[in-house]
């Protein structure tokens, strides 16, 4: 979408925002897990456990957004103001959009540094005790996730508040719920594998996820008609991702809800268990096309990639089959990782 | 046990022909009959969520109280 090739601008800026959109999809999520926890009064220790493992994934990826981001922001997107002082911008200009996002982040991200690093100092000062981490996590999170919507929906910025904005804050902010929510639901089931208490409340709380996931989706086509202006240009890479899309439109309609039926069959009180094998393998192709498949579109919004359609092709197809080896082991680690 | 994974509800099955909607118009996206199954296929999306999402509150509530 704003560069003409592979740049290392690009990169910095697909860095960036791949872990902005997972600190504000994890800070959504452990928003709603703590709230459940204070509102369910019999499950709520539960619910705030999956806050708490959600957590983790919050403060790696917001860690990362907010290293990268300053980095980015004073080696390659410097505003003008700091560019008149003797910065000098990177032979591969970038676009002007993301530098007016950068300028007008810098408010939020400094308040969002500042916030955390405060809010991590009181914790430590606590022992990391989970009882101070449950009465405060809603507000936390809460907070972060709103600083963290009002950072994506201003990472590309025209100045004001016209159409071209309104269809570039939706096409930013939907990847909170989509791309962000696929890696959330991936990391809490690898999370969660031998953990029974926890799966009985995740597994039927999936559905909303889902819900969420096809919102954002929504959201997204209801951007591209607003930038629309002079018909679509039909270039093999939009081919390609217009492909994509309705991969996972297709993936998601026909497996989404089986799939979560399956998973919730696991944890019934009369549950098999485990699942039939052919089940298992189902899930685990539809989980590796839907992951790579959301990564694919992300990122192909970044660049020109200079490849013909039929190459794009095989390196897709290559990319989900890497997944489907390599979900296993990333399961196996998660599982390994994952707090007592 | 006898696994159904394919299951499909009416949302579900209006996102199932949105997709393929999709899928017919991209070949022809240079005409407008392209374009507009393309718009169509987007309609019915939307139309698609919709019924998915009733049909969601109604599964939490069932699933929530069953597990």
């Amino acid at each position: 979408m704003y560069n003409s090739i592979i740049e290392i601008s690009s990169i910095v800026r697909l860095f960036i925002q791949l872990n902005l959109v997972v600190a504000g999809a994890a800070s959504l999520w452990c928003m709603v897990f703590s709230y459940k926890g204070i509102k369910d009064k019999d499950r709520g220790e539960y619910w705030n456990r999956l806050a708490l493992y959600l957590g983790y994934v919050f403060i790696g990826a917001l860690v990362l957004f907010i290293l990268s981001w300053w980095a980015g922001s004073m080696f390659i997107f410097s505003p003008d103001s700091l560019a008149h002082e003797g910065v000098v911008h990177s032979a591969a200009y970038p676009d002007q959009l993301a530098i007016n996002g950068f300028s007008a982040n810098m408010i939020w991200v400094s308040i969002l540094s500042l916030f955390n690093i405060f809010a991590l100092i009181l914790y430590q000062r606590k022992n990391k005790s989970f009882g101070y981490f449950k009465k405060r996590a809603f507000p936390f999170f809460a907070l972060n996730f709103f600083i963290l919507s009002v950072i994506l929906s201003l990472s590309a910025f025209t100045g004001g508040l016209d159409k071209l904005q309104v269809a570039l804050t939706l096409h930013n902010w939907h990847s909170i719920i989509t791309l962000g929510t696929v890696i959330c639901v991936d990391i809490l089931f690898m999370l969660t594998i031998k953990k029974d208490n926890l799966k009985r409340i995740l597994y039927p709380f999936y559905p909303i996820m889902s819900a969420a996931i096809w919102f954002g989706l929504g959201l997204d086509f209801v951007s591209s008609f607003l930038i629309i202006d002079g018909g679509l240009s039909l270039t093999d890479q939009f081919i390609f991702n217009q492909a994509v899309v309705i991969i996972l439109i297709l993936n998601g309609a026909l497996l989404s809800v089986g799939i979560n039926d399956e998973l919730i069959a696991l944890i019934k009180p009369d549950r098999v268990d485990r699942m039939d094998p052919v089940v298992d393998s189902v899930v685990r192709v539809s989980g590796s096309i839907s992951i790579v498949s959301w990564i694919t579109v992300t990122v192909i919004d970044f660049f020109i990639i200079p490849i013909a359609l039929p190459w794009l092709v095989v390196v897709y197809l290559a990319l989900i089959f890497m997944a489907y080896i390599v979900k296993p082991f990333a399961e196996e680690q998660f599982e390994r990782l994952a707090p007592a | 046990m006898k696994h159904n994974i394919f299951k499909l509800q009416l949302g579900e099955i209006l996102f199932f022909i949105s997709g393929l909607l999709w899928l017919f118009a991209l070949p022809a996206l240079k005409s407008e009959y392209g374009y507009f199954l393309w718009v169509g296929a987007k309609v019915v999306y939307f139309l698609g969520f919709v019924f998915f999402f009733v049909n969601f509150v109604l599964r939490y509530r069932e699933n929530k109280n069953n597990v």
